[in-house]
């Protein structure tokens, strides 16, 4: 029997035994420890410019380019950009760029701190776990400046000379907020051209020389633009003297400032090269013209090249008429009067009468509203047409005689032919009637108004001739009918003479004496008498050329030829001939003055 | 306790036997922890380096103690107590730190002393006793991370109950009332309980292949313990 009092220790005995279990349990030891080396980095931060300086002055949006990495095994995880240490930007890649404006920062100085966090890579536990990483960074002080948002002033323009070349400077845009310089040219066409570096503030153009430019600068900056143009005019002017004695012709233009563009000049008769000139200094030229001829277009031109061949060579171009060649204003029809010796003229264009002296100066004129005149070369009349009526001019008295009213008729008085004894002859049309007209040929006496020939006669316009005037001789003693080449004589009557004979086209009275007929040929000028129409006399023609005028006061005729260079004047009493120098057809000449179709003359009898 | 060995002594003084052994000692036991070898292999996949599993389930020191009444001439019938503890480890440090997984197991055994005893020579006796009983398990699953200078842990704690039995055969020599008795058994788990969190038990523990694992404290024990010896041997005079 176990005794109670061993009961009590025995009962402790678990509490024993438990306590020592305890003391004793097992307790694990071992370890594994993994020998990795740790990883010494290299790591730079490249902040575009600013490597080698502490202080950052932000005086204007700025775009700042960095660059970071560092050495293998570690990698970039991510950069920061912090201002003040705040961060204000961050990228996942190694390379980027931020900008920075003092229109966000306070002005005054701040702290700038590029920083990135790299990876170890070291493959150790803390690697592993994403606690283990390189912390680089680098810290620059920011100087931050208050930032003019203010848009450029109108730049001041200048175009200078330098050097032989044209400059155009302009005032320099300093600020940091600068963009560009825009210049805008309008020549050789218009383009652009940019400047991108502030301190660029000319331009030198090679190439302008001559004429008009206009040059427009456009400064900008980030808040806005302002713009200034200017104006270059360098009239070339060439001025051309021309001496007829020796047929040279004086050159002088104005020497280019911009001598440095000057390329060449080159003069041209007509189209033919005749100089090139290679000195920009020269300003003058004097050259013996080939192809001067009166009455033919004849051109001197200049023309100064640069060196820029895709500009336009400068040109001027004149026209050369020989000096002594004078010109009448209006381009009037001429006649000559030997009641008052005068050459008479006539413009349409102005509808005035021109008296001429010897010198052909107009010494008078009246203003007469009529499209065509006549003037016979004897008497003291002159005749033309108002409204529906014959006018008689005496001017010698300066009266005005109005035949009667032809308004009966719807097509006024045409084709007026007036003798020295007041008798006219016209044609006159009335389509009221129908189709057919009403022709009425007419000569008439003006002073009584007594017709000396009225034959009227249905005009059909589609097979009958036109009616055409009689023509009247300067002193009214004869008629000639066109349609029939019927010669009439005019004394108390009409009483035919008979028919010219085909010597030649009938050319007109002889104005100065009207007992003589002129007939025009090739090659022949057939005289015959107004009273029998016999030949009185032939005078001979130059091969080829026509007989265009006849001048009552020196009785010479003008032969002239399609594109010959000379004209003929033939004395149709004496059959002296004249050549003078003159271009192609179109002469007259009344009074000793050969005229052409402007009505340049040139006295030469 | 004391209830129950008053209890044993006056039913043992009834049957007129007198002696009892109180025993103490310790030994060493191997423990089989099949299933957390696995579940060690699934936890180490789990680091995030490339860890080791340094300690696994390894023998350890045990420590037990019992009380028996001789019945007849070769019965005995006592109670029978049974501490031990193992553990794993997962491991891995290096410069920058370390980490580590620690299952720490210990179990206490309440078993019956049943068996018989057989005596040869003077002061020899050998015993085979059966041990039948109930494991107790206690597991602490520790997580340890240090980073530099910090440190980061986590521990949960679980449960099991095992039916066990541990056949076990012991030699006694005796000098007077005191003895030494050597044993050799192996632990056997009859049934093998779930591992379960305290506090919930429906939170049980998952292995690999996500089916429950249990805590398999099978193997060899080999013990050395004291004894006393109360009252005087069946048969002699007193």
């Amino acid at each position: 029997m176990l005794p109670f009092r061993t009961v009590r220790p025995l009962a402790r005995l678990p509490f024993l035994l438990g306590f020592l279990a305890f003391a004793c349990t097992f307790a694990p030891s071992e370890e594994y420890f993994k020998e990795i080396e740790q990883v010494s980095a290299m790591a730079y931060i490249d902040l575009s410019t600013y490597n080698e300086t502490d202080t950052i002055l932000l005086d204007h949006p700025t775009t700042f380019n960095f660059n970071v990495d560092i050495s293998n095994p570690s990698t970039l995880e991510q950069v920061e950009i912090i201002l003040d240490s705040k961060p204000s930007f961050s990228s996942y890649t190694p390379r980027g760029d931020f900008t920075l404006s003092p229109l966000n920062i306070p002005p005054g100085l701040h702290q700038l701190t590029i920083q990135f966090k790299a990876k170890s890579n070291s493959g150790s536990l803390a690697d592993n776990v994403g606690a283990e990483y390189f912390q680089v960074w680098k810290t620059w002080v920011l100087k931050v400046v208050k930032y003019d948002i203010d848009p450029p002033q109108v730049p001041d323009l200048k175009i200078t000379e330098t050097d032989g070349r044209l400059r155009l400077d302009w005032t320099p845009y300093t600020k940091k907020n600068f963009i560009s310089y825009t210049l805008k040219l309008s020549f050789p066409q218009e383009h652009e051209i940019v400047f991108t570096d502030p301190l660029t503030t000319h331009w030198v153009d090679s190439s302008f020389l001559w004429g008009s430019a206009t040059f427009a600068l456009t400064v900008s900056n980030t808040f806005g633009t302002a713009s200034n143009n200017t104006r270059i005019d360098e009239p070339q002017t060439l001025t051309v003297t021309y001496d007829a004695t020796d047929t040279t012709a004086s050159l002088k233009w104005k020497p280019s400032r911009f001598y440095k563009a000057f390329s060449k000049v080159v003069i041209t008769e007509n189209t033919t090269v005749r100089e090139t000139l290679t000195s920009a200094s020269d300003s003058s030229l004097t050259v013996k013209l080939k192809e001067v001829l009166w009455g033919r277009s004849e051109s001197i031109m200049l023309q100064l090249f640069s060196t820029n061949k895709q500009l336009d060579p400068f040109e001027s171009r004149e026209f050369i008429s020989p000096a002594f060649v004078k010109m009448l204003r209006n381009r009037p029809n001429l006649y000559y009067n030997s009641g008052i010796n005068k050459v008479i003229g006539h413009s349409p264009l102005s509808s005035l009468v021109y008296f001429y002296d010897d010198q052909m100066h107009a010494t008078d004129s009246v203003t007469r509203y009529t499209s065509t005149i006549s003037v016979p070369y004897f008497g003291n009349f002159i005749y033309y047409v108002n409204n529906n009526r014959i006018v008689t001019w005496n001017v010698t008295t300066n009266e005005q005689v109005y035949s009667f009213d032809n308004s009966s008729y719807t097509i006024e008085p045409s084709s007026i032919h007036g003798s020295a004894n007041a008798m006219a002859s016209y044609f006159t049309f009335d389509w009221r009637y129908g189709s057919d007209a009403h022709a009425s040929e007419v000569i008439v006496n003006t002073v009584d108004n007594s017709f000396i020939e009225k034959t009227e006669s249905n005009y059909d316009i589609k097979d009958s001739y036109p009616p055409i005037s009689r023509i009247l001789s300067d002193d009214g003693r004869f008629s000639l009918d066109v349609h029939n080449r019927t010669l009439y004589k005019l004394q108390g009557g009409r009483q035919p003479i008979g028919s010219l004979p085909y010597l030649g086209a009938f050319f007109s009275f002889r104005p100065d004496n009207n007992d003589e007929i002129l007939l025009t040929t090739s090659g022949s000028l057939s005289i015959i008498s107004s009273n029998d129409l016999s030949l009185l006399r032939t005078i001979t023609i130059p091969a080829g050329y026509t007989v265009s005028s006849y001048d009552p006061v020196t009785h010479y005729v003008v032969c002239e030829k399609m594109n010959a260079t000379v004209v003929y004047l033939i004395n149709i009493d004496t059959n002296n001939t004249k050549i003078f120098p003159a271009y192609s057809t179109g002469w007259g000449m009344i009074n000793g003055y050969i005229y052409n179709y402007g009505r340049q003359y040139m006295k030469v009898l | 306790m004391r209830t129950i060995l008053v209890v044993m002594a006056l039913i043992l003084s009834r049957n007129g036997y007198a002696q009892v052994h109180i025993s103490a000692g310790t030994g060493i036991g191997w423990f089989s922890m099949k299933e957390f070898h696995d579940f060690q292999e699934h936890l180490r996949s789990s680091f995030p380096v490339a860890a080791r599993i340094t300690e696994q389930f390894p023998a350890y020191v045990i420590y037990d103690a019992s009380i028996a009444w001789q019945l007849r001439r070769t019965g005995f019938l006592g109670v029978y107590y049974q501490y031990g503890s193992t553990g794993g480890r997962i491991h891995y440090k290096d410069y920058s730190g370390e980490i580590y997984s620690d299952q720490l197991f210990h179990y206490n055994t309440i078993a019956l002393n049943a068996g018989e005893a057989l005596e040869f020579g003077k002061n020899y006796s050998l015993r085979v006793d059966l041990h039948p009983g109930a494991t107790f398990t206690s597991l602490e699953l520790l997580s340890v991370t240090k980073i530099g200078d910090q440190r980061y842990q986590e521990s949960y704690k679980f449960h099991s109950i095992n039916a066990t039995m541990q056949p076990t055969f012991e030699l006694t020599k005796t000098w007077g009332n005191f003895g030494l008795k050597l044993s050799a058994g192996y632990h056997i788990a009859v049934y093998a309980g779930k591992v379960k969190l305290k506090g919930n038990k429906n939170a049980i523990l998952l292995g690999s292949s996500t089916d429950p694992i249990a805590a398999s404290w099978d193997g060899l024990r080999l013990g050395l313990s004291g004894i006393y010896i109360i009252g005087r041997r069946l048969g002699e005079e007193e």
